[in-house]
């Protein structure tokens, strides 16, 4: 019944090809709620001015964004944030928002693999990462290069996708997922395949304990989750101690 | 880690108390960044409670010391008397922070904190009647338990309250019973 996506479409493509609707098709999918999501997320992480920030595969700028303002409402000087993905295309979209808030001095954009970041050991106090790690093909190098750049006493926070435990709901929201989802691809991206690719990729990654045992793997201590809305989005924090 | 941080943390506790900015100073002491005091989400509560616990740990090691120090045809400690030097021994540990453990006492029945705070205190009397030589499976492990609980509670209380040195005084009267 469900149909198996090409496995040749890389992420790099099937970002490239939802980067300009991508902002629209978050609202469609999860009719909003993302917003709010996020706004907890950056809540949760509660940087402080001071804070080296990266957000990872933070490509158009949503998490970014919400951690400067954050910042800024503590106090008017803020460290700067660097945002890194592996799509130019996605980054793109992030700097001319960022240009036209006028917010763009506030922030570095690099090209990268969250597998491989091109950046140092022991820099940043918080490494976040929203809705990008499921699509890494090794999550464990992921886990270990956010452990490496992170300093010691730093945070590591992840905003993803994960498992709904109740099976009531879990039908109502898997038959939404892969009924609804894809045809609004189809009808606001023009693009029915990267969107039946996307919640495929969520159901194949790890469940909330098990990823959080992945996150212990990688040498984080006090490793948590949180559940927002059943289970459909999960918050897991560590700390490089 | 964590343990170090509270650990480090009680070195600030005379100047800024049970609380947040103890737990910066010690994180600042330790070189840690500064997103780590995200660890402790009850706050400053987390220093009293961890006090709380070390103190009950040392009072174990003492009681486990004095257990294998005890020669094996010596006369078997009365029960009234061994509960009554346990309680002054553990609550006379809390003299260094004295000024500040009635704080540090309210936050940990904070209702978020509470459930911590009891566990801990259960498995202290636990120990005490442990060492104590109570074997008992029956009704009455409740009710010894309430008891030292409530004697240990009350005498806490007065010696929070009471600006002298003179502990032994109320110690003695409280236990004899």
């Amino acid at each position: 019944k469900r149909v198996v996506s090409t496995q040749s479409t890389g992420v790099k493509e099937v970002f490239g090809k939802v980067a300009e609707s991508y902002d629209v098709m978050n609202d469609a999918m999860s009719l909003g709620v993302h917003r709010l999501w996020k706004d907890h997320f950056v809540k949760e992480a509660a940087p402080q001015p001071t804070y080296k920030c990266l957000d990872v595969a933070g490509g158009t700028g949503d998490i970014a964004f919400r951690l400067h303002r954050h910042m800024r409402n503590i106090n008017s000087e803020t460290s700067d944030i660097v945002i890194c993905d592996i799509n130019t295309e996605m980054l793109k979209v992030g700097q001319n928002r960022a240009e036209q808030l006028g917010i763009n001095q506030h922030f570095t954009w690099m090209e990268g693999n969250a597998e491989q970041l091109d950046l140092p050991d022991n820099t940043f106090d918080v490494y976040t990462i929203a809705y990008g790690i499921r699509n890494v093909t090794h999550i464990d190098r992921a886990l270990s290069e956010a452990y490496r750049v992170l300093k010691p006493g730093g945070k590591f926070m992840c905003l993803e996708f994960s498992d709904v435990p109740n099976p009531v709901l879990s039908q109502i929201y898997d038959r939404y997922s892969f009924d609804v989802i894809p045809v609004l691809g189809q009808l606001i991206a023009g693009d029915f395949e990267s969107y039946q690719y996307l919640v495929e990729s969520i159901r194949k990654f790890p469940k909330q304990d098990a990823f959080a045992d992945m996150i212990a793997q990688a040498g984080f201590s006090v490793v948590d989750y949180e559940n927002l809305t059943f289970g459909v989005t999960a918050i897991h924090t560590g700390f490089k101690l | 880690m964590k343990y170090d941080i509270l650990e480090s943390s009680l070195k600030h506790v005379t100047n800024h108390g049970w609380s947040s900015v103890s737990l910066k100073l010690a994180i600042k002491d330790l070189e840690l960044s500064e997103a780590s005091i995200g660890m402790f989400k009850l706050g400053g509560a987390e220093i009293a409670l961890h006090y709380d616990q070390s103190l009950n740990d040392d009072l174990e090691d003492i009681m486990a010391q004095q257990q294998d120090e005890r020669q094996p045809d010596a006369p078997e400690v009365p029960i009234a008397h061994f509960l009554k030097d346990a309680i002054k021994t553990r609550l006379e540990m809390q003299l260094p922070h004295y000024e500040r453990w009635s704080e540090g006492l309210a936050l940990i029945l904070d209702p978020k904190v509470a459930p911590k705070a009891t566990k801990q205190f259960a498995h202290l009397i636990d120990d005490i009647w442990f060492y104590a030589g109570d074997k008992s499976t029956n009704i009455n492990w409740y009710t010894r338990r309430a008891s030292v609980a409530a004697i240990y509670g009350m005498t806490e209380l007065y010696m929070l309250q009471d600006k002298s040195q003179s502990f032994r005084r109320h110690g003695l009267s409280l236990t004899e019973e």
